[in-house]
This record gives structure tokens, C-alpha cells and sequence, in this order.
């Protein structure tokens, strides 16, 4: 367990270097941040003496070296768009994406699981062969048609649902949270439904997958030779053991979820993470899409780590000494 | 499953509706959407439109416009001129921050001199001021470096700030990138205008309340002002369809003509001072980017010809900008000072005379040129350039399109690494002479003249009438010497003009919201019933 541990740890290390390294180079390739600071119309003195204040005068090296030193102690710089801390910027944002991108999966996982094993149990079925239809057209719909949908149906026509924004929040110890108020759940609907739908037919077509694959082998068929019941051979021992890879995929997804919400926070105007990184795209504001970089690439990291040591949790098969990545 | 999906949804609206959420606001709330929020609350960090129209609802400048865009009293009451370098201002008494502290003639001083700092994007404006004097509690005199006729319209730029809540906050300057730290400025306001700050999240919602205690006079009755942008235009529409919001001041030019059938929504549009042109390196011996055999084409003004004649502006106008555009002859739009009907007239689309013009000019079978263009920073600016490559092309040209976001773009043109570019330009102040000394007199980085003269374009005669007119104190004699050298350009065709951006705005059918040229959306105008 350990060796696999510091095995990991070494990963990341290179990992998270590397995509460092890539973050730097934007500021380099990705455009002037003097044009987010001062505009299209700046002087050349202007120009000079904010590059001199910046210290981007100096060598490339030794501009990467203080960037490194500076990450490695929390800074990520200051926004040039906004004229705020990154860091602080990227905290405030955190809630909005996480909140959305959670309620997003618990809505899949709600309904994927369920309709999954539906699927697999009654495969012949008409209602599994239309459910799987269904789940065909939600993994091929673009997440920005359905958003626009979804607003044109329940915001322009119904009148029901607001088709921007968070409504209101209610502040708790820092957090923002949006699921304490009516408001709040009213605008999380449209957004979250919008992440679920792709999820719900991923989650359901892997569940019915895989449970199919566990339906065939050798300790069902024992399980139904000892006369269990057809219940308890589908939830106690089939479902379960489908169960390892999907949460795998679940956590996975909900980290690119929060990494890629960029196209439904656009839609709705959802104060996330996504939502700036567009904005900072479109600004240049290099500090900032850098960071988000960063963030989003130690998460992934993060979530991987998590899952692999989950895996020791759920399934007693996998060797700890193996240091199965 | 999908269906019980969409019956819970239903069911939950359902109960949302149940319990009394309501979407429409009280009559005394405007809901304002925009495409980008603000940048910053900072009054001096930000020249961009949107920014001046949030931030001038909190801080009155000393100066401000009426109705007709006459210069009028703001906070200052009155004004005269000791010498034609020295400004004495009378400043209105009994004016107070928002936070109670009194108006004075510190203030003003300290904010001229904010506006100063190198990280201002408002150091143009207030270049020519050499110094800020404070006579007594409510009088300031302003003496310039030489004599300014536009000091008057600068100022109205110059928003005042108190300087005990500057200094107590430490924001003396707009920007500080050194230190790394939150600029208070950027989340928290202090001004004599209209509107109060109440709350600000960026990206997401910034709330005004009226200040009680404000000194001018305001057309309509709003308490409150919630300014929310939302980026995706779909939903910014379908906000203001469904009554979530009651004026948008960034209107998608597809969706112009839908919401003028909508019984609903109310259209209000003008000639926005932003002209939009090409332009052309002048002063290289051979084409940068480009094969014209070793030369230069761009310095022989038949070549220039022949591109305004290949153009056909009525057409973009028409097609890309869906009527939104006004073609133009020039690069002054109406209604600024320097503006001559006479010489808003296109030479017109004539390809078979642009093919001979440069037949003339030694270049039978056209040449290949890289026209640079950048894809985010005016309307359809990409769809134009593409437009115009095609253009080009029936003339003979090989043009290899060179599409670029603005933070590429920009830079790029700083360093005079183009041969023929597009460029959209508003001289500020209402005038014309911001756009002669910056885009067409000889570039002096020094002086500061011709820092946007990308072009290289160099006129000795023209940079002499550009000094004398700099100077000139009547209005009069100003404006024809302005017409003279907006003339003289258009003889020379120093850039091939396209057309004039319409401005639009759309709001609820209770929502009056006048549409200033330069963009300032002017919030003591705005009325709702």
C-alpha cells in the first residue's frame, strides 16, 4: 500500500509539473495580458512600464521559476480582467459548479442506475428496447441545444423556471450555497437536468451493460441453482458486483463534469467555474485560464487516486502489493 | 424513464408555481442584461463602454451630456477660462458621497490626478493636464500644458471620487498588479451619482438602490437596478422574452429583426460613433506579408483605389451586418465634431474600374496579400474580412486570410507586423480630432501622436494642420479646419472605410431607454411605468 502510494505521488509530481510547464506556455502563446490590462488602445511607454511592473522583462526561465515558486505557495496571481486574486476568484466560483455539477450526477445516478438494471433484467422487453432508444438521443444531444430547449420550453413559453443565473444564495461560513431557497432549486432545475441527460443514458447503458456481463457468469448461475430468489440473485449479487465500475465511471464523470460544465454554465449563465473560464478565454486573462488549468488538471489527479483506492474498498480481488494504476 | 423524468420536472415547476414564486419583479426594479459584466467598479481601471455605463450610475464626472449630447453642469456648476491654458470650475455645493462625506474640491483634484496613473485607462484623457489647483472648498482651476479645446469633453469622462474613502481603502491608484491583492475599487463604490452599490458579484449580478440624497434630476422612478450579464445570446433574448429582464443593451444582430415583430418588445437603435475600415502599412518598400514582386503596392494611392472600389459595402451591410450597419465614405461617424455630409459618399462598387486602376498602377494580374483580422472584437468583424477576401478576389487578388483573436491581434498590430488590417475606431469626445492625432498624424511615440497609426501613413502637410487645429479655442474655425483634413485624407485614401456599427437596444414595451452613439447606456434617462 505504501509502495503504491509513493509510486502515485511520483506520478503526480510529474504530472502536475508538466501541466504547469503547459499552463506557463499560454502566457507566452496565448495572447498579450497587457490587452486585458489596459486595453486595445495602450502606448508603447504605457506597454513597456506595466511589462516592467508585471517583471514579464524578464527571462523566460526566470519568469517560470517564480511562477512554479509562487504556485507551490497557494498564488496564483491576479486577475487581469478582474483585478482580483485568482485564487480568492477561483474559491468563490467553486460552490456554483460544484453544486451543479453534483445535483447534475445525483439526478443520473438516480435515474441511470435504476433504468440500467430495468434494462439488463428485462432486456426483451418493448419498454427497456424504447428506453434504450431514449438513451441514444440523450447521449447524442448537444448539451447547448438541450439548454436552449429546455429555456425555450420552461422559461420563454411555460413562464416556470428562470433561464439564467442562481437566484438567490444563501452564504454559509464562505460557501454560497443555492439549495436552501426555492429560488435557488428553481434555477439549479434546468442547468442540472441539462448535465444529467448525457449522464443518465451513459450511467444506464453501462449499468445494463455490465450487469448483463455479470448475469452470465458462474456464481449467478449458482445463486439460481441454490433456488435464491429471483429478487435477491438481481440486487444482492448481481447489482453489486456491477456496481465496481460504475462507480469508477461515476466519480470520473462527475470530475468532467465540473472540469467541462463550460457549455451549460454558458447556456445558463451559471456563476461556475466554466462559466470564467469562457469569460477569461475571451479576456485573455492568462493568470486565470492558467489556474483553472492547473485546478482542474490536480482534480483529475485527485478523483484518479480516489477511485483507485476505492477499488481496494469494493472489490477484496485486487491485490494491494499488485499496485494495479 | 425519460418520460417519469419530465413528469418530475413538471410536477416540481409545478410546486415552485404552487408556492408563490413569482418571475416578474415590482414596477420600480430594471432588470438590465448585457452580454460581458462590468470589469471592475474601479471609475478609472476600465475605458470600456460597459464598464462606463455600470460605473457611471454610481460616480458623476463634472461634466455630463444632455438630451441633445450638449455639454451640460454635472458636478460642477460652472466654468471659464482665465487664459486658454487655465480652467477655473465652480463646484456644486451640497453634494454628498454616498457614504455621507461632503463633495469637494480635494476630490476633484485627487481624481484628476488618479486618472493620471499609468495603470488608468483613462491617462488619454488627461494627458494635457499639467496641473490640478485647489482654490477653496468649491472652486478648482485646471491648467494644461498647452491650450485644450476639448478639456471640457475629456472631463466628462473623469468620474470624481471621494479621496478619504480612496485613501482610507487604499486605492489611490486604479490597478495595483504588484502586490497581488484585492483592489477594494473593483467590489466596492463610493460616488454622488444616482445609484448606490448594494451588492456585486462578478459574472454574475451587481443590485444599485437610489441614492436619496442625489443632486440631479432623473427622468423616470426606478429604485432599484439589477444589471446581470448573461453571455450565451439565446438566453440573453429568451431572459428578455419571457420578462425576466426589461432592457438588454448587447442585442445579437440575428435576432434584431424577431423582436421587432414581437408585440412585446420595444427596438431602439442609432448610428454608433464606431467606423469600421481597412487599413494598410504605407511606409515598408516591400509587402511584409504578401508577394508583390519585391514591392509595396499600398504606397500607390490607385492601388488603394482599387480596393474601396472592389468593396461592396452596401452588400455587407445588407447581408453580414442584417441592415445594422451603415455604409460610410470616411472615417468620422455623424454627429461628431468634424463631420462633413459631403464627404460621407462612397467612390462606390466598381470591380472593372478597381481591375484598371490597378492594371495602371503595374500590377495587371493582381498580387498575393495576407489580410490580417481579428475574430472577437467588432460585430461580425470575421464574417466581414471573409467577405472582403472574397471581394478582393474578383479582382485579382490572392488573399490569404489571416483571422486572429484580440489579445493576438492587437499586439500584433502594436508592433506594425501587418499589410493591410481591420480596424473599427470611435473617436471619444464627440470629435474628430482624437482620431486624427492617434490614427493618421506621423507615429511619435513621444509625443504620442499616431500611436494607433498602424498604417505608418505619414502626411507632412496634414501632421501642421493636425498642430494648429490642437490648439484652436473656437469651435468654429476648429470644425472646418477638421472638415478640411478629414477631406484631405478621404483624397488620399489613407484607409478604405466600410461602414458606421448600428446600436441596439431592446426592452420592455414600459421601458424608455434612449441609445447614446458612444455606447453610455445613460441610466438618468431611463423610465419604466
Amino acid at each position: 500500500m505504501v509502495g503504491f502510494l509513493l509510486n502515485r505521488l511520483l506520478q503526480i509530481t510529474i504530472v502536475m509539473f508538466i501541466v504547469i510547464a503547459i499552463a506557463f506556455s499560454m502566457f507566452t502563446y496565448l495572447g498579450d495580458p497587457l490587452v486585458a490590462i489596459l486595453g486595445a488602445d495602450s502606448t508603447p511607454a504605457q506597454r513597456a512600464a506595466l511589462r516592467a511592473e508585471l517583471g514579464l522583462d524578464r527571462p523566460i526561465i526566470v519568469q517560470f521559476a517564480s511562477y512554479v515558486g509562487n504556485i507551490l505557495s497557494g498564488d496564483f496571481g491576479i486577475s487581469y480582467r478582474l483585478g482580483r486574486p485568482v485564487g480568492a476568484v477561483l474559491a468563490e466560483r467553486f460552490p456554483a459548479t460544484f453544486e451543479l455539477a453534483v445535483s447534475g450526477m445525483l439526478i443520473a445516478v438516480v435515474v441511470g442506475i435504476p433504468a440500467g438494471v430495468y434494462a439488463a433484467i428485462y432486456k426483451n422487453r418493448l419498454s427497456s428496447r424504447i428506453i434504450m432508444g431514449a438513451s441514444l438521443f440523450g447521449i447524442s444531444l448537444p448539451s447547448f441545444f438541450m439548454g436552449v430547449l429546455l429555456i425555450w420550453v420552461f422559461s420563454v413559453n411555460l413562464m416556470w423556471l428562470p433561464s439564467y443565473g442562481r437566484g438567490t444564495t444563501v452564504d454559509i461560513a464562505g460557501w454560497k450555497t443555492g439549495l436552501l431557497t426555492l429560488d435557488g432549486l428553481r434555477a439549479l432545475l434546468m442547468p442540472a437536468l441539462t448535465i444529467a441527460v448525457f449522464q443518465i443514458a451513459m450511467i444506464m447503458r453501462l449499468v445494463r451493460a455490465e450487469m448483463l456481463e455479470v448475469m452470465r457468469s458462474d456464481y449467478i448461475r449458482f445463486a439460481r441453482a441454490r433456488g435464491l430468489s429471483e429478487r435477491s440473485v438481481n440486487f444482492r449479487h448481481a447489482l453489486r458486483n456491477t456496481l465496481i465500475p460504475v462507480v469508477t465511471v461515476v466519480g470520473v464523470q462527475l470530475g468532467s463534469v465540473i472540469a467541462f460544465a463550460v457549455i451549460t454554465e454558458a447556456v445558463f449563465q451559471w456563476p461556475g467555474l466554466g462559466l470564467l473560464f469562457l469569460q477569461s478565454v475571451a479576456a485573455a486573462d492568462v493568470s486565470m485560464m492558467a489556474a483553472y488549468l492547473i485546478v482542474i488538471a490536480a482534480l483529475f489527479v485527485f478523483i484518479n487516486l480516489i477511485v483507485d483506492l476505492l477499488y481496494f474498498a469494493i472489490d477484496p480481488r485486487i491485490s494491494i502489493s499488485s499496485g494495479k494504476g | 424513464m425519460k418520460l417519469n423524468a419530465k413528469n418530475s420536472i413538471t410536477a416540481m415547476a409545478a410546486a415552485a408555481m404552487i408556492a408563490g414564486a413569482s418571475v416578474a419583479a415590482s414596477a420600480e426594479t430594471l432588470r438590465i442584461a448585457a452580454q460581458a459584466d462590468a470589469g471592475t467598479m474601479d471609475p478609472q481601471a476600465q475605458n470600456i463602454s460597459t464598464t462606463i455605463s455600470v460605473v457611471s450610475m454610481v460616480y458623476d464626472a463634472l461634466i455630463t451630456r444632455d438630451r441633445e449630447l450638449k455639454k451640460v453642469p454635472a458636478l460642477a456648476e460652472s466654468w471659464e477660462n482665465l487664459s486658454p491654458t487655465e480652467w477655473r470650475f465652480k463646484l456644486r455645493e451640497g453634494v454628498t458621497f454616498h457614504n455621507g462625506s461632503a463633495f469637494g474640491a480635494d476630490d476633484v483634484a485627487f481624481s484628476i490626478k488618479r486618472s493620471q496613473q499609468p495603470t488608468s485607462q483613462f491617462s488619454n484623457f488627461v494627458s494635457t493636464i499639467e496641473d490640478v489647483r485647489v482654490v477653496d472648498d468649491h472652486t478648482v482651476e485646471v491648467v494644461t500644458k498647452a491650450p485644450d479645446p476639448l478639456l471640457l469633453d475629456k472631463l466628462a469622462y473623469i468620474f470624481i471620487m471621494d479621496r478619504d474613502w480612496a485613501e482610507e481603502h487604499n486605492v489611490q491608484e486604479p490597478q495595483n498588479l504588484r502586490d497581488a491583492q484585492e483592489t477594494y475599487s473593483v467590489l466596492n463604490a463610493n460616488g454622488t451619482g444616482p445609484y448606490k452599490l448594494q451588492s456585486r458579484e462578478p459574472d454574475s449580478k451587481t443590485v444599485f438602490i437610489r441614492h436619496a440624497d442625489y443632486w440631479g434630476e432623473m427622468a423616470g422612478d426606478i429604485d432599484e437596478i439589477v444589471f446581470t450579464p448573461i453571455s450565451s445570446d439565446p438566453t440573453r433574448i429568451a431572459a428578455l422574452v419571457s420578462n425576466e429582464i426589461d432592457l438588454v443593451i448587447d442585442v445579437p444582430s440575428q435576432d434584431v429583426g424577431r423582436l421587432e415583430a414581437n408585440p412585446d418588445i420595444k427596438i431602439e437603435k442609432t448610428d454608433e460613433f464606431r467606423t469600421i475600415f481597412f487599413g494598410f502599412d504605407q511606409s515598408s518598400e516591400a509587402l511584409r506579408h504578401g508577394d508583390a514582386g519585391g514591392k509595396n503596392p499600398f504606397k500607390d494611392i490607385r492601388v488603394r483605389q482599387a480596393i474601396d472600389h472592389a468593396i461592396n459595402a452596401e452588400a455587407i451591410a445588407k447581408t453580414v451586418m442584417r441592415g445594422l450597419a451603415t455604409p460610410t465614405g470616411q472615417i468620422l461617424a455623424p454627429g461628431n465634431a468634424g463631420y462633413d455630409a459631403a464627404l460621407d459618399v462612397r467612390a462606390g462598387y466598381d470591380p472593372e474600374n478597381a481591375k484598371a486602376l490597378l492594371a495602371e498602377a503595374g500590377y495587371p494580374d493582381g498580387f498575393a496579400i495576407r489580410l490580417d483580422c481579428p475574430n472577437n472584437r467588432y460585430i461580425n468583424d470575421e464574417q466581414i474580412c471573409k467577405a472582403v477576401t472574397s471581394m478582393l478576389t474578383q479582382i485579382g487578388l490572392d488573399v490569404s486570410l489571416n483571422l486572429m483573436p484580440r489579445a493576438k491581434y492587437f499586439p500584433m498590430l502594436w508592433e506594425r507586423d501587418t499589410s493591410m488590417f481591420l480596424m473599427g475606431f470611435n473617436s471619444p469626445y464627440f470629435d474628430g480630432m482624437y482620431a486624427l492625432e492617434t490614427l493618421l498624424a506621423t507615429r511619435n511615440d513621444d509625443s504620442g501622436q499616431g500611436i494607433y497609426n498602424y498604417a505608418l501613413y505619414s502626411n507632412s502637410q496634414l501632421d501642421e494642420a493636425i498642430q494648429a487645429a490642437a490648439v484652436e479655442m473656437d469651435p468654429e474655425a476648429r470644425n472646418q479646419q477638421m472638415a478640411a483634413m478629414y477631406k484631405m485624407i478621404k483624397d488620399d485614401m489613407a484607409y478604405v472605410p466600410v461602414h458606421h456599427q448600428v446600436l441596439v437596444y431592446a426592452m420592455q414595451t414600459s421601458v424608455e431607454a434612449p441609445v447614446r452613439p458612444d455606447n453610455w447606456l445613460e441610466i438618468r434617462w431611463v423610465k419604466k411605468d
